[in-house]
């Protein structure tokens, strides 16, 4: 059924909010950590979400008369942030440099719950459109059975 | 001087010919039926693997779970559907006087 394309579309954004979640939840969960495998402070990560659409999908999808776009959803590669890392004076801190100033990780509080919300959003409007295709299957399926 | 403007010749073919419309496989009623019964049984199968394993925790993808289910409850219903047309027409057939 060729509305399973929309299903499998919609998949893929929940896959990506998901994964884009996971980020934000390992990035708050590192603000604090100053000492990682490699004796670094933890650099925030990020999702960059590339179009799955390559240009040969697009001639097909031309010549298909527009559809089936499935398996052409978002995909999200996890990359690390390029953030300067937070200087706290903390003589005391068996990671503090000579000066004593030990390097936590650029996790911005803030940004992160609004990026929190954001995600929520999009999942949710991911929802919307699967349970919207589900519903128009449902409907197709009530053709004829009105008597 | 100036030349006076020609119509631009459109090339058009004398008559538009049609491609053949494909044609569709020439399965009959019961084959196609027994197909998506089959399909349908793969597809709740799954909904159920997944849902096994998320019960177990190996599978923590959620929403691919719920997909899943989904999928199979609208390939049952299509089945049901046109199960229910088979049966109209039968019992139209049967209602017939001889």
């Amino acid at each position: 059924m060729d509305i399973s394309s929309i299903f499998d579309i919609s998949a893929a954004g929940m896959n990506l909010e998901r994964q884009r979640l996971e980020v934000s939840a390992l990035n708050l969960a590192n603000a604090n950590t100053t000492h990682g495998a490699n004796g670094q402070p933890f650099t925030p990560l990020q999702v960059v979400v590339r179009s799955g659409l390559t240009p040969f999908d697009a001639v097909l999808n031309a010549v298909n008369g527009g559809a089936g776009l499935a398996g052409s959803g978002p995909i999200g590669e996890v990359q690390t942030a390029d953030v300067p890392n937070r200087q706290v004076y903390e003589p005391g801190h068996p990671d503090a440099d000579t000066n004593g100033f030990v390097s936590y990780p650029g996790v911005n509080p803030v940004s992160e719950m609004v990026h929190l919300i954001a995600v929520t959003r999009a999942y949710e409007a991911n929802v919307r459109v699967f349970n919207a295709g589900r519903s128009m299957a449902m409907k197709a399926l009530e053709i004829g059975s009105g008597r | 001087m100036i030349d006076p403007v020609t119509a631009i010749a459109v090339q058009l073919p004398s008559s538009v010919e049609f491609a053949p419309a494909t044609q569709p496989p020439a399965t009959d009623f019961a084959s196609w039926l027994a197909q998506q019964v089959d399909d349908v049984n793969t597809k709740v199968s799954q909904a159920d693997m997944q849902v096994r394993q998320l019960a177990v925790g190996e599978n923590t993808n959620l929403h691919q779970v719920m997909i899943s289910l989904e999928k199979a409850h609208l390939s049952l219903e299509l089945v049901v559907q046109v199960r229910n047309k088979v049966l109209e027409a039968y019992q139209n057939m049967m209602q017939m006087q001889v």
